[in-house]
């Protein structure tokens, strides 16, 4: 079920508001830019993420197809979202667990993962996953 | 493999180190960090006071320095890319240093499990202290 949450990243000049629903899966991606920033996201639809603070101190960080936009805080590095603008769900909004206010360490424990193959720009899992 | 330089960058290469290692990387002590900004940014990061390390900035206006909490250290972060690389201590003996495991190319196939760890009892002086014994000593002039 949906549940709106609160989210900042680690200076808090950043902050949003979004739509999740932590009983879905979460995802871990072994791609270049996962890899080095560990982003665990978890979905979120366009109108399902408002943010609310800081859109002037987020730069967007694109690669490779350029498809997909990594945010990230000027100030402090960390990344509250970032946008997948041509996946097999339309546009949808990768939203950082580990920004979110307010979820026990007891539920972090329990959410589901789905493990992708970014690397190979599949969305199938890879061979290899434990370490992410 | 003791004696090996691993290098490390952000995505994006603005930043970087190399960092020369005096044990075989399933030694290491890999630390995931508890405090906030390790959890925001997922980082497990190393050290040993045998080994030492070289920040570089390919980029260097791009190098971010962020400070928190009391401010004791920097922290690496590429202001183009976000990727967080590591962070310097200046302390009272010299530069000191940790670097990010996951922003080593290649990650060390064997490279050890990190263990969660809380340092947010440490007073100020205690931190200090336990970084310049810890940490790996800095070297060169890159950053």
């Amino acid at each position: 079920m949906l549940k709106t949450y609160t989210g900042s990243c680690h200076c808090g000049a950043v902050t949003f508001e979004a739509d999740l629903d932590l009983s879905q899966s979460t995802y871990r991606c072994n791609c270049s830019i996962c890899r080095r920033t560990r982003f665990w996201p978890a979905v979120a639809n366009p109108d399902g993420f408002r943010l609310l603070t800081g859109e002037d101190l987020l730069t967007r960080y694109v690669f490779n197809s350029t498809k997909n936009h990594h945010y990230f805080c000027k100030t402090c590095g960390v990344r509250p979202f970032g946008v997948g603008n041509d996946t097999p769900i339309g546009k949808m909004y990768g939203v950082n667990i580990g920004c979110l206010h307010g979820v026990s360490e007891q539920e972090l424990s329990g959410l589901r993962i789905t493990y992708v193959d970014g690397m190979q720009d599949r969305l199938e899992s890879p061979m290899h996953f434990s370490h992410l | 493999m003791a004696g090996i330089v691993h290098e490390g960058s952000c995505h994006c290469r603005a930043i970087g180190f190399r960092y020369h290692a005096a044990h075989d990387p399933g030694s290491w002590s890999v630390r995931a960090c508890q405090c906030s900004f390790c959890r925001t940014h997922a980082a497990a990061t190393t050290s040993d006071p045998q080994a030492s390390l070289e920040f570089e900035a390919e980029r260097p206006s791009l190098l971010n320095k962020y400070r928190f909490a009391r401010r004791t250290a920097d922290f690496l972060v590429c202001g183009q890319c976000g990727v967080y690389i590591g962070a310097m201590i200046q302390a009272a003996r010299g530069r000191f240093g940790i670097i990010n495991v996951h922003a080593l190319s290649p990650i060390p196939a064997e490279v050890a499990t990190p263990v969660a760890i809380e340092y947010g009892a440490e007073s100020l002086e205690q931190r200090i202290a336990r970084r310049e014994q810890r940490w790996s000593p800095v070297i060169g002039t890159g950053i």
